[in-house]
């Protein structure tokens, strides 16, 4: 099954934007398999409200592991299937916490072997502080560049801060795709499904 | 410094020893130096003196490579890449040294995923008991899985008429030709006029090996490039009375018909007796300047016992 992985900083809005995604293209119940850290493989089935409330949290590093959605998409007459995989978030350094360490080598795995990557950053906060990215954003879009199949999902595009980051967004990463999005208003999914349905 | 691997670099970050964006930017550079290693294939192809026809060819197939992948990442219509190859020409004339380098190429293009060359002739596929060739034509494919199976003289697998076992090494390699599309490109080499001879008699041959590419015999002037070519990679180089004597005996090796079965592998010879003439020659005379170590000169290449 082809993979996109959902990445990017702590508190950018990753799971919120694979919940509200999986919702949209028409999914009540969410099954995700969460791939833990120490190998293990914990399956979860909850509503959409349900795991809105038990997995997106405003304190960053909520997400610790590799939650996987198993999702489809009607494609003409037939079904496309894919799979989501939420990420642990990525800052620079090392983290002085080992389990975070864990998942953030987990995801940069996911990166490399992922058939598509969704890098979402919270636009309102680049909008906020122009100065915003660093190295992490420097080397994710050279890696974009050379890879491929990268998008950027300038996201919290309901916050009224983030019109400003958007543009900073697309300047920064010139040469990458940028799709505007909120995972709460569900801004910009059309174009997104679009765009993965064209890769995988 | 040595360069970690995805896993190494991964642990490293696990164990807190390396931070997240130093390790983006190391899988970053390791993603890019395949080009560099690409070029690198490249130049050796380019470097050989002569085989413009393949040269042009190579730089077809790496521009239908790359454009191939390109339409797959949007989605479009992709030709599959059937790769196998025919090449035909007198012993000396590279084919070896090509489908080596070929080998390197389609590993940087991601073609194959290892790349490396199995050459093999007859009596390695070809057993001597029913039952037996096709077992060891199996061992040389399961061998060759992820790089090039180089069948040097595979004419004479046809050679022997109905009853010969080579018949069974040919429909073993189809198959496998078939099963293992992804993970394997077959060469088959040999003279010119015997490959005719033997693709005419089996005609489902040749519609599967869609390349066929004719190595001419080396001219005089194209031998002496690869003379200097040879000497200069040994860091010798010939005097002005030894370049004279070398083209005497091209010439006179092309006269009496050596010069088209041994063409390269000819000169080479020549070169590596010419060195060891040297040899002697210096430890007679004493004289060990660096200028006197590097020259090969006339005397050093004539005396005429043959090659």
């Amino acid at each position: 099954m082809r993979r996109t992985a959902v990445i990017g900083r702590p508190n950018a809005g990753k799971t919120a934007f694979t919940i509200s995604f999986a919702t949209y293209l028409g999914f009540q119940s969410l099954r995700f398999v969460k791939q833990t850290v120490e190998g293990e493989a914990v399956e979860l089935e909850l509503s959409q409200e349900a795991a809105a409330a038990s997995l997106v949290s405003p304190t960053p590093h909520k997400t610790t592991s590799i939650q996987a959605l198993e999702l489809e998409c009607a494609v003409g007459k037939g079904k496309r299937q894919f799979e989501l995989l939420d990420t642990c978030g990525l800052v620079e350094g090392i983290h002085p916490e080992r389990n975070i360490r864990l998942a953030m080598a987990q995801s940069l795995q996911l990166i490399k072997d992922a058939d598509l990557v969704l890098h979402v950053i919270d636009a309102a906060a680049v909008g906020r502080n122009q100065d915003s990215f660093g190295v992490l954003e420097e080397e994710l879009a050279s890696w974009g560049e050379a890879r491929g199949n990268y998008l950027l999902l300038a996201n919290k595009m309901d916050l009224p801060a983030a019109r400003a980051g958007l543009a900073a967004i697309q300047s920064f990463f010139s040469a990458l795709p940028v799709i505007a999005t909120s995972a709460r208003t569900g801004q910009g999914f059309k174009e997104v499904k679009k765009y993965v349905l064209r890769i995988l | 410094m040595r360069e970690l691997s995805v896993e190494e670099l991964l642990a490293k970050v696990k164990r807190g020893e390396l931070g997240v964006e130093e390790a983006l930017g190391q899988l970053n550079r390791k993603d890019q130096t395949p080009t560099l290693a690409l070029q690198q294939a490249k130049a050796r192809l380019n470097s050989l003196v002569g085989l413009e026809n393949v040269k042009k060819l190579v730089e077809e197939l790496e521009a239908f490579i790359v454009i191939q992948k390109r339409r797959q990442q949007v989605a479009l219509a992709t030709e599959p890449l059937v790769l196998h190859m025919i090449f035909s020409g007198s012993p000396g004339t590279g084919k070896t040294t090509v489908a080596r380098i070929l080998g390197e190429l389609f590993r940087q293009l991601g073609v194959l995923p290892k790349g490396h060359l199995v050459e093999v002739e007859r009596a390695d596929l070809v057993g001597e008991y029913i039952g037996h060739t096709a077992q060891k034509t199996r061992e040389q494919i399961r061998r060759a899985l992820g790089g090039i199976l180089f069948i040097d003289e595979a004419y004479s697998l046809a050679r022997g008429g109905e009853k010969d076992f080579g018949k069974e090494a040919i429909d073993t390699l189809v198959k496998a030709m078939e099963d293992h599309k992804d993970q394997l490109l077959l060469i088959l080499a040999g003279y010119e006029t015997e490959m005719e001879g033997f693709l005419s008699t089996n005609p489902g041959l040749r519609s599967r090996f869609p390349i066929q590419i004719k190595f001419p015999d080396y001219t005089i002037m194209q031998l002496e490039a690869i003379a200097e070519k040879m000497l200069s990679e040994r860091e010798y180089k010939l005097s002005k009375d030894g370049r004279a004597a070398l083209r005497r005996q091209l010439v006179a090796a092309s006269l009496s018909g050596e010069l088209a079965c041994g063409n390269a592998r000819l000169v080479r010879n020549l070169i590596e007796r010419a060195i060891r003439k040297q040899a002697v020659r210096l430890m007679q005379t004493g004289s060990s300047s660096r200028e006197e170590l590097m020259l090969i000169t006339a005397g050093d290449l004539g005396g005429g016992e043959g090659f």
